[in-house]
């Protein structure tokens, strides 16, 4: 009588669990028919994790409004999420994992060294991956991909509006400290370039390099100050820089040297951390300028606030454009094909908080504004801005004949 | 390059490395005492940091000097009640344990404080500078010498002179002819550890107005307090300091004299060490 009674019971346990996952296959087997799946790969812990904050909302972000507007090709839109640590080794698996989820776009990753295995999975797969960045000007010439999109400016672009502006300065000896990666010696690369052949007479101290997550930075500034620069020219960005600023101060660096640098020390993610304390007077470029008096960043910025409680930041508006070129691409190729989301991508332009945007054709870099501007505060925010920010275009960014020229190995 | 600037630089060097030494020595000291590598060293340093924000904002950077490290050591304790059932078992699986509590307490860090990045300002006193051999030097960093090596001294003053320093000699010597003693050896691995972990929390709450305080940099210590112990000797205090000086100075003078591949120095001691005498400069050779 008990061994009935528990067969009874265990049955209807077993034939309940098996009802409830089938159920949930179903749901999701529906699900999958119904959703079009954008995929989202970057480095959302390790050591740049402390930027997540101001990644993955303005992906997001893209894809609730488009949700709420009744989605794409009358489907709803499901972005996948993978970490990939910053580890360009594991990149290419989080990629592969994408994939096999249904993801017909991508859209990462954030660090430089992962967007080569990116670019190059693209092109093995046939699937359309738009990156937030990559400095790296090969990534447009000879590492030129069919399926590979760039949002970020390129490192001669860069350094083009570091050099123009650092040109009408009195600055007669220059002192780099930058981190060991690809953004930092492109930028560094491009504008000694120009230094030496406009303005050979500047004299060049000396450059440190540190590893990409270095926390002591102490040993180099004091070494640095030893040499007595005119500018101390940085390659630092993400959580390092703080470390660099939270020292530098301590031998007031920013009041015995101009500071300079050639991208994002003027970003919200590197200003927030500090308040009313950040140094003022550090010059750079920034792609974001939230402080601007322009509809579409405003509405971006209240958007932005709203959702996290911070202010976008230059990485914020790459991965935002990125995830908007996406959805943008699908809905004009109208189709979830690949090779119809690369002519999109290529004759399309799109609004975004930073004005219309496209990509180039022929090496597929979207351009950008590059601001240049000074740090320092303003009653309107609580946190450093960049104090009168002059906007440059296509007109610093490399031509189609400079690229093709490299491309072809002249 | 003038004599005065390898003065300098050596001084600078010293002075990073008396706070690497706070870390180092408690790390040694528990290796050397409870046979621990432990791994959460790293994760105690950065809940320091993050204890010191939350108690500057909420008193002042006086009281968090105190309190946070003490609060350390008490999650440190609470560590050490974990690792009793394996004591005597195999090495790997205290290390385990110990890399498991690391993830566990930077999990709780992002959870408590999020994930971004968090600074604090140094008192007003601490914010000048002193001039020394021409260059600005930070009175923070004197700050911080001064502090570490007095934990040094004092670290040294107990181990010679007190009878809790002389039973931690003890069980770092024989642990088993101590609990045959009827000492409670049980409660001494607590202090210890406890201690080990304290010292950490010290160097976190130092460090935490010159750092952005972030949770990743619990992992990225642990690569150069490895580093220090190797060189200097995995069970050695003395040679924690040593290793630490070492490392601090190479540092100082590679970033002056080989600025491009400075960051590769300490990591070149290292098996140059290992090479010639791998049980580290004051470690104990095996057999």
């Amino acid at each position: 009588m008990r061994t009935r009674t528990f067969t009874v019971v265990a049955s209807v346990v077993v034939v309940g669990l098996a009802l409830v996952l089938v159920g949930k296959s179903l749901e999701a087997a529906d699900a999958g028919k119904e959703t079009i799946k954008i995929g989202y790969v970057s480095a959302l812990s390790g050591p740049f994790g402390a930027v997540e904050n101001y990644l993955t909302p303005a992906v997001q972000m893209v894809i609730d409004d488009i949700n709420a507007k009744g989605g794409l090709l009358g489907r709803r839109v499901e972005l996948v999420t993978r970490d990939d640590q910053g580890d360009p080794s594991i990149v290419r698996q989080k990629m592969d994992e994408l994939k096999a989820a249904g993801c017909v776009v991508m859209v990462g990753s954030l660090l430089d060294p992962c967007c080569p295995p990116v670019s190059q999975w693209a092109t093995d797969n046939k699937i359309p991956a738009i990156m937030p960045m990559s400095v790296n000007l090969a990534m447009r010439t000879t590492g030129f991909s069919k399926y590979g999109f760039i949002t970020g400016p390129p490192g001669p672009a860069m350094a083009k509006v570091l050099f123009m502006n650092l040109a009408k300065k009195d600055i007669k000896s220059i002192y780099s400290i930058g981190a060991d990666s690809d953004i930092c010696h492109e930028v560094f690369q491009f504008f000694w370039a120009a230094e030496k052949k406009e303005k050979p007479a500047v004299k060049d101290l000396g450059t440190a390099m540190t590893s990409l997550a270095e926390m002591e930075f102490s040993n180099i500034i004091s070494s640095a100050l030893a040499k007595k620069p005119d500018l101390i020219l940085l390659g630092l960005a993400g959580p390092p820089y703080v470390n660099f600023v939270q020292q530098a101060r301590r031998f007031n660096l920013f009041q015995k040297a101009k500071v300079a640098a050639g991208a994002y020390v003027l970003a919200a993610e590197l200003t927030t951390p500090f308040g009313k304390t950040y140094p003022e007077g550090i010059m750079s470029n920034t792609l974001c300028p939230f402080y601007l008096d322009e509809q579409p960043m405003k509405d971006f910025t209240k958007a932005y606030l709203a959702r996290t409680k911070l202010y976008p930041a230059d990485i914020t508006l790459e991965f935002h454009l990125c995830a908007l070129a996406a959805v943008e691409a699908i809905k004009k190729a109208n189709s979830t094909d690949a090779d119809k989301i690369v002519n999109a991508l290529e004759t399309m332009s799109f609004d975004t908080p930073v004005g219309k945007v496209r990509y180039r054709d022929f090496d597929h870099q979207a351009v950008l504004p590059i601001y240049w501007a000074t740090s320092g505060y303003s009653k309107d925010f609580p946190i450093a801005i960049g104090l009168n920010p002059v906007k440059y275009g296509e007109e610093v960014y490399p031509t189609k004949a400079e690229i093709m020229a490299l491309r072809a190995g002249k | 390059m003038s004599p005065l600037d390898f003065v300098r630089q050596f001084v600078m060097g010293i002075s990073s490395g008396m706070v690497t030494f706070l870390m180092a020595a408690g790390m040694s000291l528990v290796m050397s005492g409870m046979n621990i590598i432990n791994f959460g060293q790293g994760a105690f340093f950065i809940l320091g940091a993050f204890l010191c924000f939350s108690l500057t904002a909420m008193m002042n950077f006086w009281w968090a000097l105190v309190l946070a490290p003490l609060i350390v050591a008490v999650l440190g304790g609470l560590t050490e009640f974990l690792l009793r059932p394996l004591y005597g078992k195999s090495i790997l699986y205290q290390l385990l344990l110990t890399m498991g509590v690391a993830f566990v307490l930077i999990d709780a860090i992002r959870t408590l404080w999020g994930k971004s990045i968090r600074t604090i300002v140094v008192p007003d006193f601490l914010s000048s500078t002193v001039l020394f051999l021409g260059l600005d030097f930070p009175a923070y960093y004197i700050f911080i010498t001064i502090i570490s090596a007095m934990v040094a001294l004092g670290l040294w003053l107990m181990f010679e002179r007190t009878r809790l320093g002389m039973l931690f000699r003890a069980i770092i010597s024989d642990r088993d002819m101590v609990g045959n003693l009827g000492i409670n050896v049980a409660l001494i691995f607590s202090s210890m550890f406890m201690f080990g972990v304290w010292l950490s929390g010290v160097a976190g709450v130092l460090m935490a107005p010159i750092i952005g305080i972030d949770s990743q940099l619990a992992i990225q210590v642990l690569f150069t307090l490895m580093t220090v112990l190797v060189i200097g000797g995995l069970t050695s205090m003395r040679g924690a300091l040593v290793g630490s000086l070492i490392v601090g100075v190479a540092n100082a003078l590679g970033s002056m004299l080989l600025p491009w591949f400075y960051t590769l120095i300490p990591a070149a001691l290292m098996i140059i060490v290992l090479l010639i005498r791998p049980e580290g400069l004051f470690g104990k050779p095996e057999g």
